[in-house]
């Protein structure tokens, strides 16, 4: 494993017990029944009654116990070892039944042998990966023929912008189109709790274009159904945005500007 | 009945295409002599059109669908301005290259033409001029041979938001990304290129639309999309801060990183 997956991996550790203890993702109102999924991917999402559904960089586990919650048989695969044992240790608190796997994304093959009706992942994940199109492999991989793949992730437009907390306004900072070299960030705290008293942690990013996540899965032979752009996100991405009255986070300033988050559903062919 | 945008813009390329016709930019004499108008990418992304039927949505006065024909493609050409279709089939007996020109806007195409193509294409400053992109690709789909191609190349929606006028290099966020009910209006004596004809101002509207309403379109007129690509430079100085290169294109200048400035995008009729 390389040193950006090592490093990587160290800060999703140490992010997941400052994150299973924060307000931002509410343990306790998981545990009385709060659903942590988006509103947008409950909307999008179709029917999981009864599917079998694979998600991809599952954190600890709540999304992936709240589509156990709607009806589907869920297996989470997250490269953290802590964020798994979390995972484990809230499936059996909650009393929902769902496997996970601690495994990266593209070691995935060697250790799940299975396929599946629901291909899921969501926000912030496509940031961790290097390469896409064996990402996209992978996908086709672990999916059914007939089988869906859903995606709900901040929008790559969204991360060209500077979002230092001195910043007042949108100014264009990171490169759109990035290649194999990531870039680098140095940060204390969390986007889940900017408070948290963590050591400053290294971490290293892609930003993928929009024409990259979207040929990859063509490639790989999966149909786009659907694309979708948002004009708003689920957290304060950049530090001037402003919360509206849906709890939905929002330019104030060009609210109908910047593309905030986005969708994709892609079927394979049966 | 035509709506009073519609009208100004019917207006305003009748003008434009008197000023292009003699402007350097376009070279019709070079063209005349042989000179080949399409874009190099065209070119490679859509490959041989020997003995295809092609039609060339909102052609322009038609070099470029005149070049598709130097290459074999059985083609017609479609703009809204009678001007243009005129000195489109004046170039078309002058050069003797067959091509057919039919003066129609676009969405009253079906009732002046019934055949069916193997290729659609369109061109570079094209989806600004339309109101409405869902009556467009079924306009698209509708004239789509079964299994036929779609091609669209043009600028890219993310770069139409930013200050086209500004003196300072920076990205200035002005003009909205998320297709707007009011578009958006400009009034100049100018064109895009040089000209020897001297004009009253005159007023023009442009609707931006964002890459989810392009994509989404065509995939709910039947369309499957089979690549979509990005590309940092254009064939055009879209903001006063690009940069010319050595192969004629423009680009950002090295020390502001990328942008998408165009896209292309191929779909097929399912």
């Amino acid at each position: 494993m390389d040193e950006y997956l090592n490093t990587n991996r160290e800060l999703w550790d140490a992010l997941a017990r400052t994150h299973f203890d924060s307000d931002f993702y509410d343990v306790k109102g998981f545990l009385d029944g709060k659903q942590t999924l988006d509103p947008i991917e409950l909307e999008e999402l179709p029917n999981l009654s009864g599917r079998t559904i694979l998600h991809l960089m599952c954190h600890f586990g709540l999304d992936t116990l709240s589509l156990a919650r709607l009806g589907g048989s869920v297996t989470g695969v997250d490269f953290s070892e802590q964020a798994i044992s979390l995972a484990r240790s809230l499936s059996k608190t909650a009393k929902i039944s769902a496997q996970f796997i601690c495994s990266d994304v593209y070691q995935l093959p060697e250790v799940l042998d299975e396929t599946f009706d629901i291909v899921f992942t969501s926000g912030g994940v496509l940031v961790w990966l290097p390469n896409l199109q064996k990402w996209a492999k992978i996908i086709n991989r672990f999916l059914k023929p007939g089988g869906v793949f859903y995606i709900r992730e901040f929008h790559p437009f969204e991360y060209i912008f500077n979002d230092e907390e001195k910043e007042t306004t949108l100014t264009v900072r990171y490169p759109y189109f990035q290649d194999e070299k990531p870039q680098m960030f140095e940060d204390e705290g969390s986007y889940a709790d900017k408070t948290a008293k963590t050591a400053k942690k290294r971490s290293y990013e892609w930003n993928h274009p929009l024409s990259r996540i979207i040929n990859v899965l063509i490639k790989e032979g999966l149909r786009i159904e659907f694309f979708h752009e948002f004009q708003f996100s689920s957290y304060k991405a950049l530090p001037f945005m402003v919360e509206n009255s849906e709890g939905r986070w929002v330019l104030p300033d060009h609210a109908e500007s910047v593309p905030l988050m986005f969708s994709i559903k892609a079927t394979k062919p049966k | 009945m035509m709506d009073k945008h519609l009208k100004a813009n019917r207006n305003l390329w009748d003008e434009w295409t008197l000023m292009h016709e003699d402007s350097k930019e376009y070279d019709v004499e070079g063209f005349i002599k042989g000179r080949q108008t399409l874009n190099p990418i065209e070119l490679k992304e859509l490959g041989s059109v020997k003995g295809k039927d092609l039609l060339h949505l909102q052609c322009h006065f038609g070099l470029d669908t005149m070049s598709w024909a130097r290459l074999g493609a059985n083609v017609t050409g479609v703009d809204f301005s009678e001007k243009a279709i005129n000195l489109a089939r004046k170039l078309s007996e002058k050069t003797g290259i067959m091509a057919e020109f039919i003066q129609s806007e676009i969405y009253s195409l079906p009732n002046v033409l019934k055949k069916k193509y193997d290729i659609i294409f369109t061109s570079e400053g094209v989806l600004v001029w339309l109101p409405d992109l869902t009556k467009w690709a079924q306009i698209i789909s509708r004239y789509l041979k079964s299994g036929g191609k779609f091609y669209v190349r043009d600028g890219h929606p993310f770069s139409k938001i930013f200050d086209d006028e500004i003196k300072t290099r920076e990205f200035k966020i002005r003009y909205p990304y998320f297709t707007p009910k009011e578009p958006n209006h400009f009034r100049d004596s100018e064109t895009y290129t040089g000209s020897t004809r001297k004009i009253e101002p005159m007023d023009w509207y442009e609707w931006n639309h964002s890459l989810s309403e392009i994509l989404n379109s065509l995939i709910k007129a039947g369309l499957r999309i089979e690549f979509f690509h990005e590309y940092t430079y254009i064939s055009g100085k879209v903001l006063p801060f690009l940069i010319q290169r050595d192969d004629g294109n423009w680009a950002l200048p090295d020390d502001m990183g990328e942008m998408p400035l165009q896209f292309s995008l191929m779909a097929t009729k399912i």
